[in-house]
């Protein structure tokens, strides 16, 4: 029978706490890189202009069929051998990371803001708003209490997929792991304390979310 | 030019890009059959009024779903000499991790399309005298099964980009064959992008169908 032993994995603590912070830090970079970008996508399917239209669609597609880790080694080896200089691993990956999830992010903002009535767009202009003030004043501020939830499980998607830039040697906490696996020879226990933390994260976030949903629903009442 | 982009180079370990590209469907598919056949009971244990059945279904989703796919191919990998007594194979761990990871997101669906079924159509077939299996089998999963289409083409297309992964336990798949290309030859510029390209060209139709499939069904209601 196997003798678990999680001693040795606790004993790098300290590396745990690095990896949780570096998992945090490389989603706040990606967030602040996919939000814009997804709501630029958005706004340009929505646009009138048939070339807008056509690029925010094209860009969702393309951006829904490629697959992230190959994106993250594109840009951590590819990318600087175009560019003849290194780039790090940091910013390989919250390149990829933003990119890859602005797709998602598109499709959200783009949901919220067509499930706002088109009457509140038509008063908008009867007000004598431009186009961008309906969208701004209007539109957003409405669709964004609609949003909320979706956001919120898609950066949950987006902080569980940053595990993948432990391929590229970025520091979060799975790349941590790997690095205690190696130093402690105890991988299960490692990988199950590591999991264990994801977890606890993910499962609160979620819970969190469910919770926000209830009460958007109530107050929509 | 042609020392910046050689495409030369691709040709000549073409048959390794082939390998890896049947492996990369091999996964897909195994992971996709898994979710298919053994989503539906799990989905199905989650909706069981008895505690007994639903919890444990419960838990299993809750595990799979709020940890990286990464972290449990690493468990798994460490997993299966120990426990299964399976020495180190690639193919095992990978699709066994993809298998049971899959099931867990498939059983979600399976769930959701039950549930949307409404409860009359439940009543109805009770008052035909059908037995709960057989409201199952005639009227809830038939009808469900249709609304849940968009979802599982969706679900292809991420597990197709996801099976990308299982090149960090060593399985043979389109990134991994790109890798050893691109460290062999110091081509990561010509492997790279043709492998993201690859698979653009492959899932934007399904892309496009899922979307398609979406729409057709949201006018259908």
């Amino acid at each position: 029978m196997y003798e678990w032993n999680f001693e040795p994995v606790l004993r790098y603590r300290h590396l745990l706490w690095d990896g949780l912070l570096g998992t945090l830090q490389i989603s706040a970079t990606s967030l602040a890189i996919a939000a814009p970008l997804g709501l630029l996508f958005a706004v340009m399917q929505l646009s009138r202009l048939r070339s807008l239209q056509f690029i925010g669609t094209a860009a969702v597609y393309i951006l829904r069929s490629t697959a992230l880790l190959v994106l993250l080694f594109w840009f951590y080896f590819a990318f600087p051998a175009i560019l003849r200089t290194a780039i790090s691993p940091y910013a390989a990956a919250a390149l990829a990371l933003g990119i890859q999830s602005s797709g998602y992010y598109a499709e959200l903002f783009r949901g919220g803001i067509v499930s706002i009535a088109p009457g509140q767009a038509e008063a908008g202009k009867a007000l004598g708003l431009t186009s961008g003030q309906t969208m701004w004043s209007i539109i957003l501020p409405q669709a964004v209490r609609r949003m909320l939830p979706v956001f919120l499980l898609t950066t949950i998607d987006l902080v569980k997929a940053t595990s993948l830039a432990a391929m590229i040697t970025f520091e979060e906490l799975t790349y941590q792991a790997t690095h205690i696996a190696s130093q402690t020879y105890r991988p299960m226990e490692t990988y199950a304390v590591i999991a264990a933390i994801y977890f606890v994260l993910f499962s609160s976030a979620s819970g969190l979310t469910a919770y926000i949903e209830r009460r958007l629903a109530v107050s929509d009442r | 030019m042609s020392q910046y982009f050689d495409l030369n180079l691709l040709m000549t370990y073409h048959t390794l890009f082939l390998r890896g590209l049947a492996n990369t469907v091999m996964l897909t598919a195994v992971a996709m059959t898994a979710g298919l056949v053994l989503g539906l009971p799990v989905g199905l244990a989650r909706l069981s009024a008895s505690r007994l059945i639903r919890y444990p279904a419960t838990v299993f989703v809750g595990l799979l779903r709020n940890t990286p796919i990464l972290v449990q191919l690493f468990f798994f990998q460490a997993f299966a000499p120990l426990f299964l007594g399976i020495g180190n194979n690639p193919v095992f761990v990978a699709c066994f991790a993809f298998a049971i990871y899959n099931i867990a997101y498939c059983s979600d669906i399976f769930r959701g399309g039950i549930k949307s079924i409404e409860i009359g159509q439940v009543e109805a077939s009770r008052a035909l005298g059908m037995n709960r299996l057989q409201q199952l089998r005639y009227i809830v999963v038939p009808q469900a099964f249709r609304r849940m289409v968009p979802a599982f083409t969706n679900r292809s297309i991420e597990v197709a980009k996801l099976t990308t992964v299982a090149s960090a336990v060593a399985y043979g798949d389109l990134l991994y064959y790109a890798k050893l290309v691109s460290d062999i030859e110091y081509r990561p510029i010509e492997t790279y992008t043709v492998v993201a390209l690859l698979f653009i060209v492959v899932l934007i139709p399904f892309s496009v169908l899922a979307k398609r499939l979406e729409r057709h069904l949201a006018a259908s209601k």
